[in-house]
């Protein structure tokens, strides 16, 4: 017999008559179920709480110049990294003057680099984004750049995780989910020398949410 | 603990047999003491602050408990559910009864791929596996990339603790560890600064990343519904390792499942809190197979490779609670023992509590019996585990079945055996004499100074004890922290 039916027969030998248990408890905090202007506004706090940069805009057209900006302010070259995903393509990229971009998503293109993409979600329960792969969004964009820009919509912002996997398993064709589901709470940090929490272990150092009206 | 006709063949190294000797020398062990001081007061302090924000824990704690209880009841419908998503998705997996069937397997697929060099991120069962040795017998290099097991794998040490592993160290340590071990990559500036170390770690493990041919994580769950693994980090190592490299294996223990997506929330919920008394991890992810067609990138292979090795044999009996462990890690910072020696005086990859019960599981009790006498019954272990493990009566458990395999009176056994390493141990004995008393009246309570009358002898003989020499519990850290 393999090891693959010896390990499940044991299994089931050792569990016989154990049969099924009650589940108490609850399964979420009171944090997890915001509401409307509530829940949008838990999520800008805890977005914060978790060192994410936070630009608030009326209108998606809004997002390259005020990418130059931030990029400007922090003192890093212009150049930004778009990744191919429908509602960013549209963007005037062009308009700014400042701003040079590449559509290059390779890990080399990517290494180090400012790079914007989108999201399929945002937890106001923690602050945290949910980027999903697809044929649009390559999943290293969260991890090789230094600089990470996430646009979000107002109205992509879920109370929980509950929310987080239905808006996940919509992006998977809704029984599966895609092959990664990347739950981004603020930029990489260790706290592994002398547990001093430094930004930018091996992901990006810096993570920008661009939050758009609608 | 097997009945005849079972197979029992757990494999893990432990040097346990010498707990008491490694004990002393790390009461002696200023450093360590300073490193020891971060877990018994900073993360304690932490994790206190954070779950105080959230009133529903004791709550969730108990929804995870019965979430576990009822997925170990049904472990292997919950198995098979796991594999056929998983297959669905195009991943493959592999099952492993013991340590080497597991190597191999990680070997022949490392083999397939021609691999020649691994990328891994954090995976507690892989050290138990001791699978990097056996990965570079066969040629392969191998690179821990989170941040702490990268420092300990190039100074060939055991982690210090399931959550920090290198916590045991100073910046001038891990300062003069990098500048020999990265002389090869042309590095010949010695950094000193946290920030520059981190700095420099990153830089000479992007270019593994990018060259690795194999990705190795573990994962902290396995959802049965929809056949993902789930990672949870703050470095970004681990989805680096998932996404970079053209392969994928994840490594985990059996009893890592949960039912649902919905289920895998409540976990989410607890394991950062507990851990470091954070909202979340900033990193946590779930993978589903490997690459789509339509994906621009990810791995091409997606294998997951289930161990056993003993798992299996803690269930259906006293220990199976123990399997509902989601190693947060938090039973070790409270603990008066784990908090005076160090993991590495364990001589496991699991030290503290939890340590305590897993290492004789998988280890076998004759190499790990002092470890679950290294206890003072303060119950602080089970207080905070977020999974509510009964951990001092399953490290009771074992005493008992220690008693039964040497047929010798209690007395002399391990309640001489406590009480003889207690005295040794002057932190410990300050703090367990002034608890003593409590602590006697409780297990009067319960009738365990009936079941095992040495205990009480050995308690009772060691308050009569004068104080050891060395100063006090709070004197020792403080030393160890201004050295
Ligand atoms: S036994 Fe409980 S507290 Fe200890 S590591 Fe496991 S889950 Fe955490």
């Amino acid at each position: 017999m393999g090891a693959r039916d010896e390990i499940l027969g044991k299994l089931v030998r050792r569990t016989k008559g154990s049969g099924a248990t009650g589940i108490t408890g609850h399964l979420k905090p009171a944090m997890a179920m915001t509401t409307g202007e509530e829940m949008v506004a838990q999520f800008r706090d805890k977005a914060a709480k978790l060192s994410c940069g936070l630009s608030e805009l009326s209108r998606l057209n809004e997002v390259p110049g005020e990418i130059e900006r931030v990029l400007g302010e922090i003192g890093v070259e212009p150049l930004l990294h778009v990744s191919n995903e429908p509602e960013l393509a549209s963007l005037p990229w062009e308009d700014i003057p400042g701003l040079r971009t590449s559509r290059e998503m390779n890990r080399d293109a990517l290494d180090g680099v400012a790079a914007v993409s989108a999201c399929a979600a945002a937890s106001a329960e923690t602050g945290a984004l949910v980027l999903t792969s697809d044929a649009d969004h390559v999943t290293a964009i969260a991890f090789l750049p230094d600089f990470h820009f996430v646009v979000l919509r107002k109205s992509q912002i879920v109370p929980g995780f509950e929310g987080i996997w239905s808006a996940a398993r919509a992006r998977g064709g809704n029984r599966d989910l895609p092959r990664a589901v990347n739950i981004i709470g603020g930029p990489s940090r260790t706290g592994d020398i002398e547990a001093t929490m430094v930004m930018g272990a091996h992901g990006p150092r810096h993570v920008h949410i661009l939050l758009v009206d609608g | 603990m097997t009945s005849p006709n079972e197979w029992h063949t757990p494999e893990m190294h432990v040097t346990s047999e010498r707990f008491s000797e490694n004990a002393r020398h790390a009461l002696d062990d200023k450093v360590l003491q300073g490193g020891l001081f971060i877990f018994a007061k900073g993360f304690t302090a932490l994790r206190e602050i954070g779950i105080s924000q959230v009133p529903e824990f004791g709550d969730m704690r108990d929804r995870a408990r019965d979430v576990k209880d009822h997925v170990l009841a049904n472990l292997g419908d919950y198995l098979e559910q796991f594999e056929e998503r998983v297959i669905a998705n195009g991943g493959r997996v592999h099952w492993a009864r013991n340590a080497t069937e597991a190597n191999e397997i990680i070997a022949r697929l490392c083999a397939e791929a021609n691999a020649k060099t691994v990328v891994k991120s954090k995976s507690m069962v892989t050290e138990e596996l001791e699978l990097n040795p056996h990965l570079e017998k066969q040629g392969i290099e191998v690179f821990e990339s989170d941040l702490g097991e990268y420092i300990i794998q190039l100074r060939k040490e055991k982690p210090f603790h399931i959550v920090g592993p290198a916590l045991h160290l100073t910046k001038e340590q891990v300062s003069d560890t990098f500048y020999e071990a990265h002389k090869r990559y042309g590095r010949t500036e010695k950094v000193t600064e946290k920030e520059a170390l981190v700095r420099e770690a990153r830089i000479v493990l992007r270019e593994r990343f990018k060259q690795a041919d194999v990705g190795i994580t573990g994962a902290n769950f396995l959802v049965a519904e929809t056949g993902s693994i789930a990672l949870v980090t703050n470095e970004g190592n681990a989805d680096l390792s998932a996404t970079l490299p053209r392969h994928h294996i994840a490594v985990t223990g059996i009893e890592k499942i949960v039912p649902t997506l919905e289920d895998l929330g409540v976990f989410l919920r607890l394991l950062p809190r507990s851990a470091l008394g954070l909202d979340t991890a900033n990193y946590l992810s779930l993978y589903t197979g490997p690459k789509r067609d339509s994906d621009p990138d990810g791995p091409e292979t997606f294998d997951i490779v289930l161990v056993d090795n003993g798992r299996s044999d803690m269930l259906g009996n006293e220990f199976q609670d123990m399997l509902r462990c989601i190693r947060c890690g938090a039973c070790l910072n409270g603990c008066p023992v784990f908090t005076s020696v160090g993991g590495q005086a364990y001589g496991s990859v699991y030290s503290g509590p939890m340590g305590a019960v897993w290492t004789p599981a998988l280890a076998g009790i004759t190499h790990a019996a002092n470890l679950p006498n290294a206890s003072t019954f303060c119950g602080k272990c089970e207080e905070v585990c977020p999974v509510r493990i009964p951990l001092p009566n399953l490290m009771r458990h074992w005493r008992e079945r220690e008693f039964e395999r040497h047929y010798t009176p209690a007395g002399q056994r391990w309640g001489m055996g406590a009480w003889r390493w207690i005295a040794a141990r002057p932190a410990v004995y300050r703090l367990v004499s002034s608890m003593g008393g409590r602590i006697l009246r409780a297990m009067a309570a319960r009738g365990w100074v009936k079941k095992l009358p040495g205990f009480a002898g050995g308690w009772t003989e060691m308050r009569d004890l004068k104080a050891p020499e060395g100063g006090s519990f709070l004197d020792q850290y403080a030393k160890g922290r201004r050295s």
